[in-house]
């Protein structure tokens, strides 16, 4: 028999829902829901919503929304935290996007990190204390404490703005006296002290002989933060003198002296007191008060083109007016003074057991500084007052 | 009365800008005669083997060179 042409077509219906089957009455909505239901299913979609983030999806244009909704803003740190297995797994280039807040997760965002806990000059006494024990320097629980407290203390009470090189002098070497704990990085640039001649370095700090020991500070005055009207310098001594120069520095602009700045505390002879600070072609005497010793900190420090002023154990021991006309080409020397001619003049014995260069403090910061280091040689066993 | 090594004008050219051991140079001065000279330290602490002559040096009483540029 020959298939009848006018046969009724099938319709999707027939074909869905043979003769005897249970059809709905909404064919096409069963048709429509069989494709609405892939755009429910995440991994479908490629778009950069968070939701994609979470399937694990490397894709790269989602990693940098850093969307408002992130606790993590301003601490990196959070990173490397110790739950690391939890939603990065596989996908580390997603660490930072906000699937680490939507995660449900609570660690990512209550994870301690160390960084805004701790106090300031935490990480730069790290630092320093790194470099003391890479240098080969014995560095103990107490020794490491006492810095960090040190230098906490330092940048809680500001000092740390103006301070262009401290020398703790700890680790007992000369590889480990060397660091300036404000950069304690080996170069010239960076203050790196480099010792000649005869030393004695030990717990207690680095002691010149007075006949020939020096260390170059590389630190130029005039090439400088340092200022005509502000500069200060000084050093905790360990020992008396009883003469020399426990450091500085003489250029050659001008006069008999230069200008320049020296710390030359005179023990017991006020007249020799002629620790210079005149940035100008002159010597001047300080011609103070004679002192029992010169243990603990001396320090110089100009803070005005006027005076300059003389401290020991952070109060005021002399004044002198000198007025400043131009700061020192010659490089600060430790353990003697560089002069004129380039060579180390004023050879001392006075132990270093804290030096600094500052950019000039005042009467209440120099008392603030000499409780500062008193603590920190105490707290280290070395305190000589 | 401090003692020093006294140096050939040769021996302190070959010292000058040598370590005699880490992180420390030695400092060839004149005293007040203008003989050069190295400090004892810089001899005890000497550990660099190019230069154990140092040991063998010398030694004299120390007189500090004037300077014009002396502060006091």
């Amino acid at each position: 028999m020959p298939p009848n042409p006018f046969r009724r077509q099938p319709n999707i219906n027939d074909m869905m829902y043979p003769k005897g089957s249970k059809q709905p009455k909404q064919v096409w909505g069963a048709v429509m829901n069989v494709y609405k239901a892939p755009v429910t299913t995440p991994p479908v979609t490629p778009s950069p919503t968070p939701t994609q983030t979470q399937s694990g999806t490397p894709n790269p244009t989602a990693t940098p929304t850093n969307t408002p909704t992130q606790t993590q803003t301003g601490t990196p740190q959070v990173t490397p935290s110790p739950t690391p297995t939890q939603t990065q797994s596989g996908t580390p280039n997603i660490t930072p996007s906000p699937t680490q807040t939507q995660s449900g997760t609570p660690q990512v965002t209550s994870t301690p990190t160390p960084t805004p806990t701790q106090a300031a000059g935490t990480t730069e006494a790290r630092t320093y204390l790194s470099a003391v024990v890479a240098a080969g320097g014995t560095v103990n629980s107490t020794m490491s404490a006492a810095t960090i407290t040190m230098f906490q203390s330092i940048w809680s009470n500001g000092l740390n703005t103006g301070m262009l090189a401290m020398y703790p002098f700890i680790g007992g070497t000369a590889g480990s006296h060397k660091f300036n704990g404000m950069n304690p990085v080996d170069t010239n640039g960076a203050y790196r002290l480099t010792f000649a001649g005869g030393w004695t370095h030990s717990a207690s700090g680095a002691t010149p002989n007075g006949t020939n020991g020096v260390a170059e500070t590389y630190l130029q005055p005039n090439a400088t933060s340092i200022t005509l009207s502000g500069g200060s310098m000084g050093a905790y001594c360990g020992t008396n003198g009883p003469s020399g120069a426990v450091m500085g520095s003489i250029g050659d602009s001008g006069g008999a002296n230069g200008d320049g700045w020296v710390l030359y505390p005179g023990l017991n002879n006020p007249g020799l007191q002629e620790a210079c600070f005149f940035w100008k072609s002159d010597a001047g005497a300080f011609n103070g008060s004679t002192m029992a010793d010169t243990l603990g900190l001396m320090s110089i420090s100009r803070t005005g083109t006027t005076n300059v002023n003389m401290y020991r154990r952070g109060t005021l021991l002399a004044s002198v007016s000198f007025a400043s006309s131009s700061l020192t080409n010659f490089t600060l020397a430790l353990g003697a003074r560089n002069t004129l001619n380039g060579t180390p003049l004023e050879y001392s014995t006075y132990r270093h057991q804290f030096t600094y260069v500052h950019k000039g403090l005042t009467p209440t910061q120099m008392t603030t500084l000499n409780g500062i280091i008193q603590t920190y040689q105490t707290s280290l066993g070395r305190n000589v007052y | 009365m401090v003692q020093v090594a006294q140096l050939t004008q040769t021996q302190k050219d070959e010292l000058v800008g040598q370590l005699y051991t880490t992180d420390s140079y030695f400092n060839p001065i004149q005293d007040c005669n203008d003989i050069w000279i190295i400090s004892t330290e810089e001899i005890e602490f000497c550990d660099n083997p190019q230069f154990q002559w140092v040991k063998t040096l010398t030694l004299i009483d120390y007189c500090v060179k004037p300077s014009l540029f002396s502060i006091a």
